[in-house]
């Protein structure tokens, strides 16, 4: 079973809609700082996460997935991992790792903080 | 009392009100903090906290402004007695203001997480079915000046 969590700076492009000529150096920037943060927050996911014998190639299988599209930019940091959301969670006795749950609690506040900077930069 | 602590007394007299009117032992509800005892009840919640954060403050800067995250793993032998368990925990928790001395407390906000609605089989466990399913929750407060 798969575990992680998504970025998606559609919302953020949408807003940059009518901004005409420095749209498209907009949508740039913002590909730009989500990839980067996406980045950020995958190697602090692979931090938290457990490297004992049992759990050998776990921290190695989370990996980031862009998606681009017309309308913005997705990342999902995951695991595909057979192991990733009992790890991630937990079972019913044993204790929950949270490490896409510790990556995304501070790593989306630092990378909407960066969106905003980076925007603001070229307004 | 940390606002976990609070949050555990919460759940804790949520579930006594139920516990107290069943006669039937497997219904009665547990709540852990953080371990299992060796021979839990068939139906628990286990209450794991997550490291907490100090930052700024937006208005002034001081580093007064404190969250964190908590997960209760809902255990039973069904997919719907952890369902059940995990509204219950739900309806007791978000919304909810925790009064903890020297903080100001915000309520309570689940964490949205799409991994986590999943209820699986606990496959550690081979003598019998268990099942489980997990609910994160916020809590964010600011410190006096």
């Amino acid at each position: 079973m798969a575990a992680g969590f998504i970025i998606d700076a559609s919302e953020a492009e949408i807003l940059m809609r009518d901004l005409g000529d420095k749209r498209a150096r907009i949508v740039t920037t913002i590909a730009r700082v989500t990839l980067q943060h996406a980045r950020l927050m995958k190697a602090a996911a692979r931090a938290g996460a457990p490297k004992g014998p049992h759990t050998k190639g776990f921290a190695n299988s989370i990996d980031t997935r862009t998606k681009q599209f017309a309308g913005g930019t997705e990342c999902t940091i995951e695991s595909k991992h057979p192991l990733g959301a009992i790890l991630e969670y937990g079972g019913a006795y044993s204790r929950p790792w949270n490490m896409f749950g510790a990556a995304a609690e501070t790593g989306i506040p630092a990378w909407e903080n960066a969106l905003g900077d980076a925007v603001a930069d070229l307004l | 009392v940390t606002v976990v602590d609070a949050a555990i007394a919460r759940l804790v007299s949520h579930v006594a009100a139920a516990n107290a009117a069943t006669t039937d032992a497997t219904q009665r509800v547990s709540v852990y903090d953080g371990y299992v005892p060796p021979a839990p009840t068939s139906r628990y919640f286990l209450v794991w906290t997550f490291t907490s954060r100090l930052d700024a403050l937006a208005v002034d800067g001081e580093f007064r402004d404190k969250s964190g995250t908590f997960q209760v793993t809902a255990v039973g032998s069904t997919r719907a007695i952890v369902e059940k368990l995990l509204d219950e925990a739900n309806v007791a928790l978000c919304g909810w203001k925790p009064v903890v001395s020297g903080l100001n407390c915000h309520p309570i906000e689940p964490v949205e997480d799409p991994s986590q609605d999943t209820i699986a089989r606990d496959d550690s466990i081979a003598d019998r079915q268990v099942m489980f399913g997990a609910a994160r929750f916020r809590w964010a407060a600011e410190l006096p000046i």
